[in-house]
């Protein structure tokens, strides 16, 4: 007997109770279910197959698609990005991300006399007040 | 064809935001138009730091002769001629006398489709 895994399996639970999702394919793997000892959970949804052998396999996870469960294989699953791209900027260019100053600058503008044009205008008023 | 109804009023906006802002008229489509941009900039502030080249023109025409004329001079003289304070690689005609820190400044271009079917319809 299948283990019921998730809620993406349950919504697909028939009247008798018993699990059954007929053809899935996993897009990361593109492997089936039958390829996978019952489970696919390349993308993070578990899919039982009620062909599938009972037992299921090991838990021990190697990686984003191995196809053995682990922590995260549900939906809305927290995702952590590598380091590479969860620090894109400096610590000294988010500081000035926070607050673009224009501060007695001067700014040439054509077409401000409406539009976007007079939109940036604004902006730029507001974001660096005359320094006198 | 220089369309500058409501610059007064843009300019109020600006020092009611607590900036400082003057009106010019100046023809982009000719240098001597945009010359006189940085002209104004640099007789009232002594600087020149930023242009936003905003102006467009177009039409969702087929466009005539005219049409032609005055999208590339806006689009082409009014981007190519006024250039920001310093920028030594391009260097421009109307500011060449007054670029009194070589190397320093940037000029990019960042272009818009401003006659796609989209655009029109805003």
């Amino acid at each position: 007997m299948p283990k019921r895994s998730n809620r993406a399996v349950d919504q697909v639970v028939d009247g008798s109770g018993v699990p059954h999702v007929s053809r899935v394919r996993d897009p990361v793997t593109t492997r089936g279910p039958d390829q996978l000892d019952g489970r696919a959970c390349g993308l993070g949804v578990d899919v039982v197959d009620d062909d599938a052998p009972a037992g299921g396999g090991e838990t021990q996870r190697t990686g984003p698609t191995d196809p053995r469960p682990g922590p995260g294989d549900h939906h809305h699953a927290p995702v952590e990005l590598p380091r590479r791209h969860a620090r894109r900027l400096s610590q000294r260019q988010n500081a000035a991300m926070d607050e673009l100053r224009f501060d007695g600058r001067v700014v040439a503008i054509t077409g401000a006399h409406h539009g976007l044009g007079r939109e940036h205008a604004l902006f730029l008023a507001r974001a660096g007040p005359a320094s006198s | 064809m220089n369309d500058v109804q409501g610059a007064d009023e843009t300019v109020t906006m600006i020092r009611d935001a607590g900036s400082e802002a003057i009106e010019n008229t100046g023809d982009i489509t000719t240098g001597a138009g945009t010359d006189t941009i940085v002209r104004d900039a640099l007789d009232t502030w002594g600087r020149l730091d930023v242009i936003v080249n905003n102006a467009a023109a177009g039409s969702g025409t087929v466009p005539d002769e005219d049409m032609v004329r005055l999208t590339l001079g806006v689009h082409f003289v009014g981007t190519r001629e006024p250039r920001p304070l310093g920028h030594a690689r391009v260097p421009g005609p109307a500011l060449r006398p007054h670029r009194p820190t070589p190397g320093r400044g940037r000029c990019s271009a960042s272009p818009t489709p401003a006659s796609t079917p989209q655009a029109r319809a805003r």
